[in-house]
């Protein structure tokens, strides 16, 4: 290991070990300084059954670690982060390091003052939302300036100007962004105050500026959109909805579309003791905002799509996920859940609880103008909006929890999913490649409490998938090229926590029924893990699959790989 | 390989200094009321009794089957402890409104907010969910914990009742 | 006064950001002169990349982009098509033709533009160090109308002789230092091959008829006649006007290539690994091999 990298990686120790000394010297009358921080990193093997190939570069990791400081009304703080490179999957641009967050916040009384980097969304995040996961490696925190202004209880305005962050830098285009909000119960507070029902209206508007450096096309430099949003809140129900229009946007993304771009976007929901229902639906047509209208992947998106489909957590629930798509889409999701009490025939002594969530998406329904005939080049196309297109992706699933008894639980699931993978995952109509997915999946979890404290966990889980492919595409080799139809798949898992600071888990997965037959192989991972109070680390080794990785509207592909892990959170 | 190696014993010496701090207030952040309406976190009170704060999210198993966990026995503790639990869900739009619909279908009884730009889990310092701070009477953060485990509630009530007694505590 | 202070802003900013909304009416822009310079400087010629693939239902797009570049900055661009990825793998039935390259290939993997997404580009390879190598299709014009301004440290100079009866290819390149240049430089020699004919996919077209089987690629990387990194280049500082010779005089054309549609392609770059600009092009040069 080079000594840079050492030192990259000590820094972030010593200066956190620094900061925890120079608090326990500072008390409480000089503010109070924390942080916390988190490493992965692998070292990767070539494994030429799974075509997982590293490079050269075989030591990889991704680091940060945040310091803060807060004193009454003021804090600060700043991030490190370090990525040489980063690991796979992960866009190759992060590598590096350095510190491409700090801020100065002032709060007093009706004003909340941000300088430097910050997080925000407007509503729904359907104009604006700076917002990181750092997981997923997806952070667009802006770099500017915000206010925050509350002048009368129940009045919220925000003002935000700044840039995007972009890898280590900022991207090219500048976001300036206003939003209202007006809880009117609060407002009316002394007429209004013991009112059940509550009101709450809000408005926005973003415009982005970036210069037309472009000698082949006029480029519009300035680019608004604005939004509009109502909710309403009594007891256990609940309604929202925003409406969203942007002006011409033309985009790599769009494939530099001049249309103008529409949103709508409502979900409700309610809710009693045992018993909820919810439904959301969208509607978007070319809504990709983003600060650079050359950039891609999840750089420098200002807004934010939501994706209201079930964020499954098993495996291989998730391994054809959906992803939003900005340029159109129509569809909803609507979920119920029910929970049979104690004492009931089916509620036994401990309960059950039972979720049965449904979604669907399409494609909108668009008449695009012959580009001959298009001499002004808007790349304009009409849209019908009392029709949909080509179906996304559908899932249907149903969830059962119930105890049996003290020491025993179980979860059974089932999930019916159809996805239009060409399109959704790889931009292409290409059906012979990529083709459409329906897949049956199921899921057994048991958790076996054997004594306090003590638990092993079984999950055993089938994908079982049909895929609609007229032949297996042949490369120079020979080689049959199905990277995207790998048959079926069963998933077994076990987790031992001894103790509640330790846990240990083996798990394999069996691409069994693969139309290749030299793909039939196991997955196979075992991980180590210890939790003591904020800190976690943990140790694993094994293969990971290639697979699609969906974030923010956009999928990117995660190759194989195979290796040896170590992860360490912690927080001070 | 060898980088591995001496990461993670560079790792290991300097965790020696990473302990949680003890003695810290609850830092301000603003989170919404199911109900729709701001409040500020460093409003959290419980009258001179201990509050746990848990952060948790829809989408995430562990959180829901530790605040499942707790909530078996949460009548009981309340009344031996007076202790208040006050879950924070870090959903964004994506499943913010799941929060309602899960803490009604759960049966949950805890003072339920939601933090949707993630700014009291940054003030926090909560790299991932499930993370479950104590907070003593005096309103001091005296112990956190990271992830879930089977049986990780145990520590918790045992650490509730010791607070409650007002004796110190340990990891 | 605070009260008063604050909603004025709002209002004025309000007022600004609304009022500068641009609504584009025509999207052709009006034709300006291309920048012409001192005729006493030698100016970079530059290096355009298209990283493409024959199921690439967008690369078209692109590739109409790099053919107005050339019309635009005639004589002041050379173009690569670079085919290698996921969208260049081939299949017996639709798309039966291999324009992959082993030196295609290493450069995909070494700037990562799979890992992207096509059609994307590099232009004279800057990005180093700012992580931004790859440039979408959209940026290609106002980057190339950047670099080329920007005075040459080499000029390129390309002589081709070729044998038709033994398919054998002659190329001496002879690079001439402009300045003094102290840093590490490599030469890379390229072959490229026009007017090729085979299967495209083209979103652009009404669906059912996308793909199109007698689309015309242009550029088409065929091979690297020294090697995709290349040889070493003034080993020792060299002044200005020191000029060196690298002939390769035995590359055999493959027979499936049509000679008269071939050109060699040459440019030097900035081998050092420690340099701010490592892999920037330099200059580079292109000529017919007939």
């Amino acid at each position: 290991m080079s000594v840079k990298l050492t030192s990259r990686i000590l820094f972030i120790f010593s200066f956190g070990w620094f900061c925890k000394t120079a608090k326990a010297q500072l008390g409480n009358e000089l503010g109070s300084v924390h942080g916390n921080f988190q490493i992965d990193a692998a070292y990767y093997q070539k494994d030429t059954i799974i075509d997982a190939d590293p490079g050269s570069e075989l030591f990889r990791y991704n680091a940060f670690g945040n310091i803060n400081y807060q004193k009454g009304g003021f804090s600060a703080g700043v991030r490190y982060e370090s990525y040489n490179p980063p690991l796979l999957g992960y866009l190759p641009g992060y590598k590096g390091s350095g510190i491409p967050y700090r801020f100065a916040r002032y709060k007093h009384k009706d004003i909340d003052i941000t300088v430097g980097n910050f997080y925000e969304q407007f509503g729904s995040g359907i104009t604006l939302r700076a917002y990181e996961n750092r997981g997923l490696l997806y952070d667009n925190a802006l770099d500017g300036m915000r206010v925050i202004f509350t002048p009368k209880k129940g009045i919220t305005l925000k003002g935000v100007v700044g840039k995007q962050r972009t890898y280590f830098s900022l991207s090219p285009g500048t976001v300036r962004g206003l939003d209202g909000e007006v809880n009117i119960m609060e407002l009316f507070d002394s007429i209004l105050g013991k009112s059940k029902t509550k009101i709450i209206i809000g408005g926005s508007f973003v415009s982005k500026f970036q210069e037309d450096q472009d000698p082949t096309l006029v480029l519009p430099e300035n680019v608004g959109t604005s939004a509009g949003r109502f909710t309403i809140i009594r007891g256990g129900f609940n309604f929202n909805a925003e409406y969203a229009y942007k002006i011409n946007d033309p985009s790599y993304q769009n494939h530099f579309s001049y249309k103008e771009g529409q949103a709508l976007i409502a979900s409700t929901s309610y809710g009693m003791d045992g018993f909820s229902i919810m439904f959301s639906g969208k509607m978007l047509d070319n809504m990709s905002f983003r600060s650079d209208r050359n950039a891609q992947n999840t750089i420098d998106m200002i807004n934010y799509h939501p994706d209201f489909s079930k964020f499954h957590t098993y495996s291989l629930m998730a391994y054809y996920p959906y992803a939003t798509q900005p340029n159109g889409e129509v569809g909803g999701t609507g979920e119920v859940q029910y929970k049979f009490k104690k004492g009931t025939f089916l509620g036994g002594k401990y309960g059950m609880d039972i979720t049965v969530n449904g979604s669907a998406y399409y494609a909108l329904d668009t008449i695009g103008l012959d580009p001959s005939k298009d001499s002004i080049r808007h790349f304009q196309y009409t849209t019908n909006y009392s029709d949909v297109g080509d179906k996304y992706y559908h899932d249907f699933n149903i969830e059962i929890t119930k105890k049996i008894s003290k020491k025993l639980k179980i979860t059974a699931m089932y999930a019916n999913q159809f996805l239009n993978q060409s399109i959704v995952q790889f931009n292409t109509p290409d059906k012979e490649e990529h083709p459409d997915i329906t897949s049956h999946i199921g899921v057994l979890d048991i958790t076996w409490r054997y004594k306090t404290g003590s638990a092993i966990r079984f999950e055993t889980q089938g994908f079982f998938g049909s895929y609609d492919y007229k032949e297996h595409a042949k490369d120079a080799f020979g080689k049959t090229n199905i990277t995207n139809n790998t048959g079926s798949w069963v998933s077994e898992l076990i987790e031992w926590t001894p103790t509640t600071h330790w846990s240990i888990t083996v798990a394999d997965q069996y691409n069994y029924n693969n139309p290749e037959p030299s793909k039939r192989v196991h997955y196979y991972f075992g991980m180590l893990g210890y939790t003591n109070g904020p800190t976690r680390i943990s140790i694993s080794y094994g293969r990971q699959r290639q697979g699609i990785f969906c974030a923010g509207g956009v999928c990117r592909f995660v190759p194989a790989s195979s290796g040896l892990s170590l992860s360490i959170s912690s927080s001070f | 390989m060898k980088k591995l190696l001496i990461l993670s014993s560079a790792v290991i010496l300097s965790l020696s200094a990473f302990k949680t701090s003890d003695g810290d207030k609850i830092p301000s952040a603003t989170v919404k009321k199911l109900d729709g309406s701001s409040t500020n976190s460093n409003t959290f009170v419980n009258s001179g009794k201990p509050m746990i704060i848990s952060f948790w999210a829809t989408w995430c198993k562990p959180c829901k089957k530790e605040l499942d966990a707790i909530n078996e026995e949460y009548a009981e503790l309340v009344k031996e402890t007076g202790v208040k639990l006050i879950a924070i869900s870090i959903d964004d739009a994506r499943s913010s409104g799941k929060v309602v619909t899960d803490v009604k279908v759960k049966g949950w009884t805890y003072e339920v907010y939601i933090d949707e730009n993630q700014d009291f889990k940054r003030a926090m310092n909560v790299n991932n969910v499930p993370h479950t701070f104590l907070v003593d009477g005096e309103g001091n953060i005296v112990w956190s914990h990271n992830s879930y485990a089977e049986g990780d509630e145990e520590k918790l009530f045992e650490n509730v009742r010791k607070l409650a007694n007002g004796e110190k505590l340990s990891h | 006064m605070k009260k008063i202070f604050f909603p004025l802003i709002v209002l004025i900013f309000i007022s600004v950001t609304m009022g500068s909304c641009d609504f584009v009416q025509n999207a052709n822009p009006e034709i300006e002169p291309t920048f012409t310079g001192s005729t006493s400087i030698v100016y970079k010629k530059v290096l355009v990349e298209d990283y493409t693939g024959h199921k690439c239902g967008n690369c078209p797009t692109a590739a109409d982009m790099l053919k107005t570049l050339e019309t635009q900055y005639a004589g002041k661009i050379v173009p690569l098509a670079i085919h290698a990825g996921f969208f260049s793998t081939i299949n017996s039935t639709t798309y039966p033709t291999d324009f992959r390259t082993p030196a295609g290939n290493a450069y995909d993997t070494q700037f990562g533009i799979s890992s992207v997404g096509n059609p994307n580009g590099l232009i004279n390879r800057v990005g180093h160090g700012s992580g931004g190598f790859i440039k979408a299709y959209s940026l290609w014009g106002s980057e190339v109308a950047q670099q080329i301004t920007q005075a040459a440290k080499f000029e390129i100079k390309i002589k081709n002789v070729y044998t038709s009866g033994s398919a054998n290819l002659k190329t001496d390149i002879t690079v001439k230092s402009l300045v003094k240049n102290t840093g590490i430089y490599k030469l890379v020699v390229l072959l490229t091959e026009d007017s090729v004919i085979a299967e495209q996919l083209d979103y652009r077209l009404p669906s059912g008829s996308q793909l199109v089987p007698n689309y015309e690629f242009n550029h088409v990387l065929r091979g690297s006649i020294n090697s995709e990194w290349g040889d070493a280049i003034f080993i020792t500082p060299s002044n200005a006007n020191d000029s060196i010779v690298k002939s390769y005089p035995n590359f055999t054309i493959n027979p499936i290539f049509r000679p008269k549609k071939c050109h060699v392609i040459a440019y030097v770059y900035d081998a050092d690994p420690s340099s701010a600009t490592y892999y920037e092009v330099l200059q580079a040069e292109e000529a017919k091999i007939e």
